[in-house]
């Protein structure tokens, strides 16, 4: 019976999110923010730890493994853009990923952030199942680095708009790689908003980042 | 064959056949990572096993699409529980939670600059230029132009309605 409670509140909570996103329409009102939010309420207020509201839902957890194998067809659906950008793609996505690393790397060393918080926060800029893949390679703590995927989702899509005003960027491709590798689905969302293609490339980019990454990810965790 | 042709007759129709081979080609990938040792996870495998099916022609995209989307969809839903993982750090409710949204926010300004001008230069060096999504967008522009000339509406007001149209999208 208690199983059922948690996964039942966690799937509650998700579609409450997602009516009230649908009505308002604030950037507030994202289920990724009001879901965890009226998780944790509920959690504090029952005195539930993580570890028991955890093994009842593990399960959901699971279901990133085969999510992840649903990836294939945007990218078989966007080959035509591949064909046609790989390269100019490839740099951006091997740029854009050695940035993430980088300056989470170099801003942890400067704030003091250490061990396995930084390690967990280095994988933030992909799609989440990808970045808990990386951080158990990294040994980071994947469930955190969720956590951090999802503010950085919040963080980068507020700021992306901002940023598209003040870069110099004029083509589609471009915008929609900004979102992709800056902000993965929150940003692939923003970028339907500007247009086909810009959600487009922001869809592609976003499962790319994450494919590279984690076929790179033994060989930086040897390195690190 | 009669059987083979309802069979694919069904995984056409049924989303939940299509969950269910979603989830057949993980469990596959999963196997092969086994087999195989590397340190990749099986949905990687499985991804690229739909891919290379997909290209060879041996499965259609109708036989997996609403399946797969049904798991993208609601991808969000996945991830909520790993999120409560909070519960267990009340320190990230004090001044480390501020400077992990610092390094966050500052490391994903880096990103998107960097992101935005490869992307930049690399169209401008490359032969092939970015012609299909800039003559397209001109195309928009261009019909967006006409069609407010035929109602009878200003450039002026048109440009004002197509910074309102982008500010809408970006919030």
């Amino acid at each position: 019976m208690q199983a059922l409670f948690w996964s039942a509140a966690t799937i509650a909570a998700y579609g409450l999110g997602k009516r009230l996103d649908r009505r308002l329409r604030q950037w507030w009102t994202a289920p990724m923010i009001v879901a965890p939010v009226l998780l944790i309420a509920l959690a504090l207020a029952l005195h539930e730890s993580y570890g028991a509201y955890i093994r009842d839902t593990h399960w959901l957890v699971a279901l990133l493994g085969p999510a992840m194998v649903a990836f294939a067809i945007p990218v078989w659906e966007q080959r035509a853009l591949i064909r046609r950008h790989w390269l100019v793609l490839l740099a951006a996505i091997l740029a854009g990923s050695v940035t993430a690393m980088a300056s989470v790397w170099g801003l942890s060393e400067i704030l003091g952030v250490d061990g396995a918080l930084r390690l967990s926060l280095m994988p933030r800029s992909m799609s989440t199942p990808f970045a808990m893949t990386v951080s158990a390679d990294f040994g980071g703590i994947p469930s955190l680095t969720a956590v951090f995927t999802v503010v950085t989702g919040i963080v980068g899509a507020s700021l992306g708009g901002l940023l598209l005003r003040v870069l110099p960027v004029r083509s589609n491709l471009a915008r929609g790689a900004v979102l992709g590798m800056g902000a993965h689905g929150v940003g692939v969302a923003r970028a339907h908003g500007l247009g086909r293609e810009e959600g487009s490339v922001a869809g592609l980019v976003m499962v790319l980042v994450g494919v590279v990454n984690v076929l790179a990810a033994p060989l930086v965790a040897w390195l690190l | 064959m009669p059987l083979f042709v309802a069979l694919r007759r069904h995984l056409r129709a049924s989303r939940l056949a299509q969950i269910g081979l979603v989830m057949g080609f993980w469990l596959v990938g999963n196997g092969v990572a086994r087999l195989t040792g590397w340190p990749v996870p099986g949905g990687i495998f499985g991804m690229g096993l739909v891919l290379i099916l997909l290209a060879a022609g041996g499965l259609n995209l109708r036989s997996l699409r609403r399946g797969a989307d049904w798991f993208l969809a609601d991808m969000l839903l996945f991830f909520i529980p790993a999120v409560l993982a909070v519960l267990n750090y009340p320190d990230l409710a004090g001044m480390l939670g501020v400077k992990i949204v610092a390094i966050i926010g500052v490391s994903t300004v880096l990103v998107m600059a960097v992101t935005a001008l490869v992307i930049e230069w690399g169209l401008k060096l490359s032969p092939i230029r970015d012609e299909r999504s800039s003559s397209l967008g001109a195309r928009r522009r261009a019909a967006d132009a006409a069609g407010a000339r035929a109602n009878g509406v200003s450039a002026r007001r048109l440009r004002a309605i197509s910074t309102e149209r982008y500010n809408n999208g970006m919030d």
